[in-house]
């Protein structure tokens, strides 16, 4: 009967580890790994630690000029900064053709072209209008391959235009130091730090406009193949040989 | 006797030559192109260039039992547009020298920037296919498209 009892109790000890005793560390272990990998993972996972919100520059730059001044906590960003791009590898009948086309497309569109050659074109697109434009790239001919990627530089931005604020507000300070300065030594110094700090500004001004114009506009790849290129699984190749000997190649060839 | 001899064998030769079709099918190639070599011809009968590239050739091949021009003239636009990706220009009724009917076809193609022309003319006589093509730079083409024509219509078969 003791014997019993001990094995029951030795039971409900090693049963209580995998499940009804569970720690949170284990709850937070089963939901990084996706409840999959961890062994008897619970059914229902606790919902995930909130990611860390985006701060709004804006907001953050209110906090540094009012920092005397209790503020709120900061509000979050909207709405993310995401760079598109895409790449097309496109078999069609007339590459010249379907070059042009895509650069009126572009157009169109309200973007522009960017870079041409005889068989490839870069161009960039209103963000808005991206879509339409892979549907239209599609379009044109058979697509032998596709690669869209979306670059999400949300913390690149902020961290820009965070560093621009503060750059701006130490060049603020600096102008009033140098207003009040008397020596010349300190003058020399300040004007020093002062031209730094500017040409710092136009530096994190240009990386801001660029980074704002590729979110603005999404720059898409197209290569035009001929047709000839398509996959041979679309095309039916009948039993005479001579035929796919004839045409231009084969005649101007000697 | 022995001139006898020669000249029937000459005559049963000559006989031999038009009524089983042993001789080469002909165009009659314009002036200012040069018919080249035999070992020049590749896979052509006949095969002529003029000075600035623009080429002309025939091309003999054995027709299979029941094809018809338009099976023939279907099978080369396919090939033309839906393989090779030429943009077809213009399609047109042809007759050869011997009074056979045949399709023209005008193309153009793209090669590295410059626009090509490709006229190629599609015949069934008898047991055979033939095939006229020319092409060359289209800006050469265009001067000369009239003689390519005319040379396209003096084709001959090799038989009667």
């Amino acid at each position: 009967m003791q014997k019993l009892i001990l094995g029951v109790l030795i039971l409900i000890v090693a049963a209580c580890p995998c499940g009804g005793c569970e720690s949170p560390q284990a709850h937070y272990l089963t939901y990084r790994l996706g409840g999959r990998n961890v062994p008897n993972a619970p059914q229902s996972v606790p919902p995930p630690p909130e990611a860390p919100p985006m701060y709004n520059a804006a907001s953050l730059a209110t906090v540094a000029r009012d920092a005397q001044e209790p503020t709120p906590l900061l509000t979050v960003v909207e709405p993310r900064k995401v760079v598109y791009t895409g790449q097309f590898c496109v078999a069609v009948g007339d590459v010249a053709v379907s070059i042009q086309a895509t650069k009126a497309l572009a157009d169109k569109l309200g973007g522009y072209m960017l870079r041409m050659t005889t068989n490839t074109i870069v161009v960039r697109v209103p963000a808005d209008k991206f879509d339409a434009a892979v549907t239209e790239l599609n379009r044109m001919g058979t697509v032998l391959n596709k690669d869209i990627s979306a670059q999400d530089v949300t913390d690149q931005y902020l961290d820009l235009e965070l560093r621009l604020r503060n750059a701006k507000a130490t060049q603020q300070k600096l102008l009033a130091l140098l207003e009040k300065s008397q020596a010349v030594r300190d003058t020399l110094e300040i004007e020093k730090e002062l031209q730094r700090i500017t040409t710092e500004i136009e530096r994190l001004e240009g990386q801001l406009n660029k980074l704002s114009h590729e979110v603005a506009y999404s720059m898409l790849t197209v290569l035009f193949n001929q047709t000839k290129n398509a996959p041979a699984e679309t095309q039916v190749k009948l039993p005479f040989y001579w035929l796919g000997r004839i045409g231009l190649d084969e005649l101007l060839s000697f | 006797m022995r001139h006898a001899t020669i000249l029937t064998v000459l005559a049963f030769g000559v006989l031999s030559c038009g009524l089983l079709g042993g001789c080469d099918p002909k165009m009659q190639m314009p002036s200012g192109f040069v018919e080249v070599e035999t070992y020049q011809r590749g896979p052509y009968t006949q095969r002529a260039v003029s000075a600035d590239g623009v080429v002309i050739a025939l091309r003999s091949e054995t027709n299979p039992k029941d094809a018809t021009l338009d099976f023939w003239v279907t099978a080369v636009r396919d090939e033309l547009v839906n393989r090779r990706g030429y943009t077809l220009a213009k399609e047109e009724p042809a007759e050869a020298a011997n009074g056979a009917k045949g399709k023209l076809l005008t193309c153009t193609a793209n090669r590295s920037g410059a626009e090509f022309t490709y006229i190629v003319a599609v015949y069934v006589m008898g047991g055979q296919v033939l095939v006229a093509e020319a092409g060359g730079k289209s800006e050469t083409v265009a001067p000369r498209l009239g003689d390519i024509r005319k040379a396209m219509a003096s084709l001959r078969s090799g038989g009667i």
